[in-house]
């Protein structure tokens, strides 16, 4: 233990400039599309997303589609966001992260206590 | 034990053939009376004979163990309950940020705990209306720390039985559970009402709800008209309604509802009220829970006036619902007014035309004997009442048929004048009415769930309990005269109206209030 701890603090600076870096290198392209990094939950990937997203307000829910359907047109044009409103863009402001964890927290809970979930659904 | 008893057989084959028979056969009540507490409590009757090829042809002998209807000797019953039992008092404590926490043992294996807290619709302001009705739904959804989920398993495994309530000047929050578990349910109760989370999923399920309700009211006229009664004869606080109404479920969310919380449910409005736990042990429990809220004390009473109005909708139905309402001034500061109030709606009583079943279902009160058994064309015909901290509303409720609906109002006139003029009541049927009205409370007194409740709203309203004796006394040395003054007091207010359903031919408002002029 305590030797791994030392050489996690030795190896820190290294990691943390690479992970700035590749911070900033997945930031840029979010940007590029006006994306956020929220926005790449896929709610068909696992269910709890598409349950967090149905306890998220409605307007949250809109921005969210709005700004997916307006990558998807950049994308298909081979265009990228004009520079000024690239400048504008919050890549890392969440706003899934909080009701997701909730939601895997439910499920453990409810798997802890041998119970069923409220709502069932399955992947088809 | 079943060893020794399989040794003394001779070791054959038909032997061991018998005794295993003997083991299928006999095996489980053999067991009974072979385990050991049971020998250790009764060694004469249940010693182990033992058992061979003989005893199982002929028979074994009968047990010495007494008749059924016989005591055992030498068995050691644990104690019986107490035969004298005294309703113990109530007991208030203040805390130092004003929480109030008040109990009262009971000899019963119940313990109810509840919340009682200053907060209703009075309180809410004009473009958040119905939150009352929305914090009634949402009284035990997750808090901060347990989810809703978790809340219920708790529950379940105590065994216990939660419930909320939400009325217009007062909001409960109610457990009850056996007594030893009153702390669980003690800690339980305080985390719903102080650290509710209101998340916006869960808000919205219960609005969906509520909107739902709202829709199926139409079965329930009765209630459309005390709220419409409300709205139109008070103006200001009281004239709020209780149930949320459609036009704003769509302004209430979470941060309305935390808004409404952190501003209503403060320290100094707050009360714990307890039936069947010892006051020490709840104060060990609840003190270091309440102890550090903080707030102060009830805010000057919302402004509310009675004024009296009219109140029609036309709704398709073939039947009409009218209901005549006037002020209750004083309401239940006014105690003696309070008390006389509650005997002259046990005095008139009434109910539906079905259910005029028999003595004792109030048959002889004067709605019925008047009027219920005269006119066959009344379906219901009762008289109600809600007071309220300082106003309250009197007020009778008629239902028939759309034809004989004028009659219906000069029934219901003859009936406030009636008892309003001295003379026309009878002192039997007022010593009728007053040992209903004792009766009925005292019956009521003997669920925990109601002692409770009436320790609470008590101390919400007065400040400390009063004991039912109290009641007892003023309740029995009512008069006549004391009846009529007040019946006059009551209907020398202006006139409230209110009719649903196919309301074409209910007689106009000034008709009917110049009646009682």
């Amino acid at each position: 233990m305590a030797a791994k701890q030392a050489l996690q603090k030795a190896f820190d600076p290294i990691w943390n400039w690479a992970s700035r870096r590749y911070q900033a290198a997945v930031a840029k392209e979010l940007k590029k599309y006006g994306l956020r990094y929220d926005d790449l939950y896929d709610d068909l990937y696992d269910l709890d997303i598409k349950e967090a997203l149905s306890r998220l307000p409605q307007e949250e829910v809109d921005l969210r589609n709005q700004r997916l359907k307006r990558a998807m047109d950049y994308s298909m044009k081979h265009q990228y966001l004009p520079k000024e409103l690239q400048a504008k863009q919050t890549p890392y402001e969440p706003y899934l992260q909080d009701a997701l964890q909730l939601v895997k927290e439910e499920r453990r809970e409810h798997a802890e206590l041998g119970s069923d979930l409220p709502y069932t659904r399955s992947l088809p | 034990m079943r060893n020794a008893c399989e040794k003394n057989n001779v070791a054959s084959p038909s032997q061991t053939l018998v005794s295993r028979l003997n083991d299928l056969l006999g095996s489980q009540a053999r067991d009974v009376h072979l385990s050991p507490t049971l020998c250790q409590v009764v060694p004469m009757y249940f010693s182990p004979k033992p058992k061979g090829i003989l005893t199982w042809l002929a028979g074994d002998e009968p047990s010495n163990a007494p008749a059924l209807h016989e005591p055992m000797p030498r068995v050691h019953l644990p104690p019986q309950l107490c035969t004298e039992m005294k309703p113990g008092g109530t007991k208030m404590t203040k805390l130092k940020n004003g929480v109030r926490i008040a109990s009262e043992n009971s000899h019963s294996p119940i313990s109810t705990v509840g919340v009682y807290i200053d907060s209703g619709s009075v309180h809410e302001s004009p473009n958040v209306a119905g939150v009352s009705h929305l914090l009634e739904r949402m009284a035990f959804k997750s808090t901060s720390n347990r989810s809703h989920f978790r809340l219920v398993r708790d529950v379940e495994a105590i065994g216990g039985h939660v419930m909320a309530n939400a009325s217009r000047e007062q909001m409960s929050c109610t457990a009850d559970s056996i007594k030893t578990y009153m702390p669980h349910m003690v800690e339980l109760l305080v985390d719903c009402v102080r650290n509710s989370m209101c998340y916006n999923s869960e808000v919205h399920d219960q609005l969906v709800r509520v909107k739902a309700e709202t829709g199926e009211i139409v079965n329930n006229p009765q209630r459309i008209l005390l709220e419409a009664l409300h709205s139109a004869g008070y103006a200001g606080a009281l004239g709020q309604p209780l149930l949320a109404p459609e036009a704003s479920l769509h302004k209430l969310n979470e941060e309305v509802l935390c808004n409404f919380v952190s501003q209503n449910y403060t320290a100094g409005r707050i009360a714990l009220a307890a039936s069947g736990c010892d006051h020490d042990e709840l104060l060990q429990i609840a003190e270091p829970l309440l102890s550090d809220m903080c707030g102060s004390g009830p805010p000057t009473p919302p402004a509310t006036e009675y004024v009296g109005g009219d109140w029609r909708q036309a709704a398709e139905s073939p039947k009409t619902n009218i209901a005549l309402a006037f002020e209750i001034p004083g309401g239940w500061r006014n105690e003696k007014d309070s008390f006389a109030v509650t005997v002259l709606q046990t005095l008139l009583g009434g109910g539906g035309s079905f259910s005029a079943g028999g003595p004792g279902k109030g048959m002889y009160s004067r709605l019925y004997s008047q009027v219920l058994n005269k006119y066959e064309q009344v379906q219901s015909f009762t008289a109600f009442n809600c007071i309220y901290n300082q106003p309250g509303i009197f007020c009778i409720h008629a239902t028939s048929g759309s034809e004989f609906v004028p009659h219906l109002v000069d029934l219901a006139t003859k009936e406030f004048i009636a008892v309003a003029t001295p003379g026309e009541v009878t002192e039997a049927e007022i010593q009728r009415a007053k040992n209903m009205t004792i009766s009925a409370v005292l019956m009521n007194l003997e669920s925990s769930v109601v002692v409770t409740e009436d320790i609470g709203r008590q101390i919400l309203t007065y400040g400390n309990r009063k004991p039912v004796a109290e009641f007892i006394h003023g309740v029995q040395s009512l008069t006549l005269a004391d009846l009529s003054r007040v019946a006059q007091k009551i209907i020398f207010t202006p006139l409230t109206m209110a009719s649903w359903g196919d309301v074409t031919q209910v007689p106009r408002y000034d008709q009917v209030a110049n009646r009682f002029s």
